[in-house]
């Protein structure tokens, strides 16, 4: 087991890196996002692309040599709807749970409003989640 | 106007980091399973103290488990005693978790990120909208705010019900070859779409 330390440390420069690479792609920008989603500029549409292949890629060869194993997720009832709710969402706000933080970093203060929605979104699904749906979403790997 | 990364070197930059989260910290990259955690920090904080407290006791827990089951099963469930202790073990530290305040501090760390970006670049702005185009399109002020708030809480909720978001289903799912991951993709960026040139019509 890695100590409690290096976990932190680790986590915390993934999303040092994380918050610095998608700013510099332009992720945290309502008109590039815009832009992406209404066709005028596909820049980013590639950049996305890329990277899924890139890292498919690796993942291929780490599964084949044996070192790391895929790790498909789940599908269920919740799969559809909440994708669509998502790209609502994303839409409107040019924001996903990662881009809220960016977007306040770098002076954005309506992201704010943001924040307040998603952690009210992520709290209500939980408790509907428990009493009504109850379906398995593999919940470890969330 | 801005000088954003171009297509390739953004893509494998992507690629890159979705690889070395891998490989560092041997979970896939996924930012709304992190959400969850810091979300339900509570809840997170009592099992990553149960889990500390039983790798901390691992003889001792091993010991109940053991006596559990020759109480509940006799001597003769008991194959080899020294073997059942290490298997335990093992179990016990491949189900520790990540602890939450390693996630919350992934989280900030993303917003020290886009601070470090924008001063660096000279894009940093203080200011309350996010665009004057997004201010156009929702109206300014407490308009702008509803819009926000609950295209926010559709975030919110739809990534923990599709179990994913752009990170987890787009980037690592789709790279692990997870269909469900492919479906999802496929789905929240036509949403994304329809509903921007929706918009992109409205405003004309």
């Amino acid at each position: 087991m890695k100590n409690n330390l290096s976990i932190h440390l680790i986590y915390g420069l993934m999303g040092l890196i994380m918050g610095i690479l998608l700013s510099a792609i332009g992720f945290a920008d309502y008109d590039e996002m815009f832009n992406m989603f209404t066709f005028t500029d596909t820049r980013m549409f590639y950049a996305f692309a890329l990277g899924v292949m890139v890292a498919a890629l690796a993942f291929s060869l780490f599964h084949i040599t044996g070192l790391l194993k895929f790790e498909p997720k789940l599908f269920h009832p919740g799969t559809i709807p909440g994708s669509i709710l998502f790209g609502y969402g994303w839409a409107v706000c040019g924001a996903c749970p990662s881009v809220v933080f960016i977007q306040l970093g770098q002076g954005k203060l309506a992201a704010v409003m943001t924040l307040l929605g998603i952690y009210a979104g992520v709290r209500t699904y939980k408790t509907l989640h428990a009493r009504y749906f109850g379906w398995d979403s593999g919940s470890c790997g969330i | 106007m801005h000088d954003y990364l171009n297509w390739w070197m953004g893509g494998l930059a992507l690629g890159g980091l979705t690889i070395i989260f891998r490989l560092l910290t041997g979970r896939t990259l996924g930012v709304s399973g992190s959400w969850r955690k810091v979300a339900f920090w509570r809840q997170e904080h009592a099992l990553d103290k149960t889990a500390m407290a039983l790798t901390q006791n691992q003889p001792a827990a091993a010991n109940a488990l053991l006596a559990a089951t020759m109480a509940e099963f006799g001597q003769s469930a008991i194959p080899g005693n020294t073997n059942t202790t290490t298997n335990i073990q093992t179990s016990v530290e491949k189900s520790h978790p990540i602890p939450w305040t390693a996630h919350l501090l992934f989280l900030v760390c993303m917003l020290v990120g886009g601070f470090i970006w924008a001063i660096y670049t000279g894009h940093f702005q203080l200011r309350f909208e996010l665009s004057a185009l997004h201010n156009h399109i929702t109206g300014a002020g407490w308009k702008m705010g509803l819009v926000l708030l609950t295209g926010g809480f559709m975030v919110g909720f739809g990534t923990q019900m599709a179990g994913g978001c752009s990170s987890g289903h787009g980037l690592s799912g789709c790279a692990n070859f997870s269909w469900s991951s492919m479906l999802a993709t496929a789905i929240f960026f036509s949403t994304a779409v329809g509903v921007s040139l929706l918009i992109k019509l409205l405003m004309q």
